[in-house]
């Protein structure tokens, strides 16, 4: 028979307080380095907020960025997953896509293009995280 | 206290650690940027932070209903995230790596908590009479 002494059970429980009480601190660490990041994130997307006459739009942080575009008939628009995440642009407002352009879901690193063929104001989402939104504005 | 309770109670809190520990990792990959769902992660990393430590002490009892619930409310959220609304808009597309090791986890803790908490509420007579650890 193995005898486990109440000096080794006292431990076990040390074990077990050491590691909350890491976790604990990891969370608070965390936290207020993650706030931090999430201050400058929300500044990056305030400044991208107006109509950019750019093609590409990067996927990062469930952002789309810039989160408004604007380009001729005829443009290609391309999306960049930044994200661990997969994400999708789906036109529309959620739940409820309008089938004017859907890259359906792409993964970390790819890309997805859609050819604008007409004029108008399209508002975009993510169907797997509906959050996210953004706007194609084709002239 | 008997030797089977203390055991579980140990397994337990190492299983809720390793929840809260992925719900921070998570966290700190993408999830913090998710709307009410990365607070929730970073609720989820310092409760069961805090549910291990008090599993080491004489609130064990209280500490191990506490670490179930946190593990049934997380396997109860990851299985409402994988349905076509999502939790708070969130959808989780498929099993990744850390939901499968979060579930297997979560899974464990219920267990093993619910069987520590069984077995501390043996009767005293059913009990060995010595104090410490036994196995064999």
């Amino acid at each position: 028979m193995v005898v486990v002494s109440t000096s080794l059970k006292s431990s076990l429980n040390r074990v077990v307080a050491v590691l909350g009480a890491v976790l604990v601190v990891a969370t608070v660490v965390v936290f207020v380095a993650f706030r931090g990041s999430d201050d400058g994130a929300a500044g990056a997307q305030q400044a991208a907020a107006p109509a950019e006459a750019v093609d590409k739009v990067q996927i990062k942080d469930f952002k789309y960025l810039p989160a408004a575009i604007t380009v001729a008939v005829g443009t290609t628009i391309t999306w960049t997953n930044g994200d661990t995440a997969p994400h999708t642009a789906t036109s529309g407002k959620s739940p409820s896509p309008d089938g004017v352009f859907d890259t359906d879901t792409f993964a970390k690193g790819e890309m997805k293009t859609v050819k604008v063929s007409k004029p108008g104001t399209f508002e975009y989402y993510c169907e797997l995280h509906p959050f996210m939104q953004a706007t194609v504005i084709v002239k | 206290m008997n030797t089977t309770s203390d055991v579980l109670r140990v397994l337990g809190a190492l299983a809720t650690i390793v929840v809260g520990a992925i719900h921070l990792q998570q966290y700190a990959d993408f999830i913090s940027d998710v709307p009410t769902i990365g607070v929730l992660f970073l609720l989820n990393g310092l409760g069961a932070g805090v549910l291990a430590i008090m599993l080491a002490t004489r609130a064990a009892s209280l500490a191990a209903a506490g670490a179930i619930a946190l593990s049934a409310g997380s396997l109860v959220s990851i299985a409402i995230s994988m349905t076509e609304n999502g939790l708070f808009d969130y959808v989780e597309p498929d099993f990744r790596a850390p939901v499968v090791i979060a579930v297997v986890a979560e899974v464990a803790a219920i267990v093993l908590l619910s069987a520590c908490l069984v077995a501390r509420r043996r009767p005293a007579s059913a009990k060995g009479a010595r104090t410490d650890w036994s196995t064999g």
